[in-house]
């Protein structure tokens, strides 16, 4: 994603929306620690919520993307459907033009560039056979 | 976000400043009783649940952590209180590790079927062609790191709003028109 970034970020704005914890350890599907996932208690304010967004941040180097928090209400993760994980693209008029499947499964950076590169009117990027069928050709 | 999904993200590896800066760097670990009755132990230094748990509520250290201690909310402790002893303690915390033994899903991204059915508050997805629902939001961090870009006077700026942290807030409207915009919706677990 840092690479996308990188070489779209000029044309395409990229927000990471920081939302309800997949695996928080005082939730309702913990996991922390000895797998080796974060340990993180789920936040139940904004405050909290940002330390364990800066403790993400940290390590795992989100910038330059612009990292906005969801509200306590979960409004934007609900609305997107984002939980756990999931990519969009909005067109500059406001619509979606690409919608990726949940996550971790439909999480799919190479989705997101080929709609990003439709976006933007350039050829699209040639790629092996990889075991994800690809959506569509536009 | 899943940890998968992160390694996508960071294709490039951590930035440098990463781990030279941030509130992390330069914390020494010092003994748990200390831990204790200071703020919480460094997460991303504890081993376990317990671990962290445990340096961060068991304030009499004995072992388990009863309801006086927790200084969460009653919804969390009953969800931690796997055995309903009255105490959270390294029992309760073993057994949540080994449910997330299906942690060969998890990797192969096979884990995605259970998901749908957390909270049961998420509307269906917005389609694609459909207009993008809006919001606005508050930034990670302060607005005067965005302010000190604009003014190229990073000193002062950082001065000045060193005595007033402000978080910008950022609507999805505002590119309308402007620029696509690529949502990465996720976080850190």
């Amino acid at each position: 994603m840092k690479e996308l970034q990188t070489t779209y970020g000029e044309k395409v704005e990229f927000l990471v929306v920081y939302i309800t914890e997949a695996h928080a350890l005082d939730g309702a599907s913990p996991k922390g620690g000895a797998d080796g996932s974060p340990i993180v208690e789920e936040p139940t304010t904004l405050a909290e919520r940002r330390a364990v967004a800066q403790r993400c941040d940290i390590a795992l180097g989100l910038a330059p993307m612009t990292v906005l928090l969801d509200n306590m209400k979960n409004t934007a993760g609900a609305a997107y459907s984002g939980h756990p994980d999931r990519l969009y693209l909005v067109s500059k008029d406001g619509r979606i033009s690409y919608a990726g499947d949940k996550g971790p499964r439909g999480f799919s950076p190479d989705e997101l560039e080929d709609a990003i590169r439709v976006e933007l009117e350039m050829p699209a990027v040639e790629r092996k056979a990889s075991s994800g069928e690809r959506r569509r050709r536009r | 976000m899943t940890p998968l999904a992160l390694t996508a993200l960071t294709l490039a590896g951590l930035s440098p400043w990463l781990l030279e800066s941030g509130p992390l760097a330069g914390q020494e670990k010092g003994p748990k009783a200390q831990q204790a009755s200071e703020e919480a132990a460094d997460p991303d230094e504890a081993k376990t649940i317990w671990e962290y748990l445990s340096s961060r509520y068991d304030t009499n250290g004995d072992g388990k952590i009863d309801k006086k201690e927790y200084t969460r909310g009653s919804t969390q402790f009953d969800r931690l209180d796997k055995d309903k002893s009255g105490f959270i303690d390294a029992d309760d915390t073993a057994q949540a590790g080994g449910r997330g033994g299906e942690r060969g899903g998890r990797r192969g991204g096979g884990g995605g079927a259970g998901r749908g059915g957390r909270g049961g508050s998420q509307q269906s997805a917005p389609t694609e062609g459909s207009r993008a629902p809006g919001f606005e939001l508050e930034t990670l961090y302060p607005a005067k790191e965005i302010e000190s870009e604009k003014k190229g006077d990073a000193e002062d700026s950082k001065k000045e709003a060193e005595k007033e942290p402000k978080f910008k807030s950022v609507s999805l409207k505002s590119f309308e028109g402007k620029k696509p915009v690529a949502l990465i919706f996720g976080s850190y677990t």
